[in-house]
């Protein structure tokens, strides 16, 4: 786990939200998100070395919602993603409500019971383990293919 | 001054890079004095995220005028240049407007300017001023400001 995370050091949290702010700009030109201002990730410092991007609610054209924030720490050769939070609130309609995928802050958890990175589907209780990855491909995972899939009901012909 | 477009140096690059890089172009960017070194780290940022490229930074100030032809050639390797008009410099505005063909050859030019300096240029520049794609009014990008960007 921490090898994955030492692997995908970023040059700088700003670079990191500038990144972000543009895919998820790629979202709205693609007609999937709505143009709002919320969308846009907010840079705040946390403590000295320790920063956090923010985004308050990206709405989705069919009425979804993304949340998720981002901690990064930084290090002698750039900044480690110590932290995120990706809330995906489902359109109404859908047979599950949320979607939520973790990186907790450190491995204390039984690995085997909770995995540092995870998912939870609905309101279960249950973790299930998902690969570290860079924020940027959970974004687009999360808008290209959780949003649109998960909890939709297909009309059986 | 007529009150123009406000942006940010996210939605400019977005322009740019709807419209293609090598499309010649020419922006007016005013700014307060203030906050001229913020948007120029922001402009080079958003060009190197969103196009995948560095900007070509010039400050007019240290623009020779023997030397102005080599210094509007076509990098294409960057073919975004951004000119800072930190103060009036007559000649050099002169210079920049007989030479208005080889500036927007290639690619986009971007003239960043206080409000005073743009109105200046914008009176005694007519072939720039013809051939403005457009002037906006350029603040910081706040989501991102400070040491950290």
């Amino acid at each position: 786990m921490e090898t994955a995370l030492g692997a995908m050091l970023i040059e700088s949290p700003a670079v990191l939200g500038r990144q972000l702010r543009q895919d998820l700009s790629r979202q709205i030109d693609s007609g999937r998100m709505k143009r709002t201002e919320d969308r846009v990730p907010q840079l705040a410092t946390v403590e000295r070395g320790l920063n956090e991007l923010k985004c308050q609610g990206a709405e989705f054209a069919d009425g979804g919602r993304l949340l998720f924030d981002i901690q990064l720490e930084e290090r002698q050769r750039g900044w480690l993603v110590k932290r995120f939070r990706f809330h995906l609130h489902l359109p109404p309609s859908r047979s599950i409500k949320m979607v939520r995928i973790h990186l907790n802050q450190g491995t204390w958890h039984d690995p085997l019971r909770i995995p540092r990175c995870h998912l939870h589907v609905g309101d279960s209780g249950a973790h299930i383990p998902f690969p570290i990855m860079n924020p940027r491909p959970i974004l687009s995972l999360i808008c290209e293919h959780v949003e649109p899939d998960f909890g939709a009901i297909v009309e059986q012909v | 001054m007529t009150d123009f477009s406000a942006t940010i140096a996210f939605g400019l690059v977005r322009r740019l890079a709807a419209a293609g890089t090598d499309t010649p172009s020419l922006y007016l960017l005013i700014s307060d004095a203030g906050a001229i070194r913020a948007v120029e780290a922001d402009i080079a940022a958003e060009v190197q995220v969103q196009l995948g490229l560095g900007l070509r930074s010039l400050v007019a100030a240290e623009m020779g005028l023997d030397r102005l032809e080599e210094a509007l050639k076509r990098n294409p390797d960057r073919p975004v240049t951004l000119i800072t008009l930190d103060r009036w410099l007559p000649k050099l505005v002169t210079a920049l407007d007989r030479n208005v063909v080889s500036l927007t050859r290639g690619g986009a030019v971007l003239l960043l300017a206080n409000q005073a300096v743009a109105e200046r240029l914008l009176w005694a520049a007519p072939n720039l001023r013809n051939r403005l794609s457009d002037v906006l009014a350029i603040r910081p990008d706040e989501a991102f400001g400070g040491p950290m960007a």
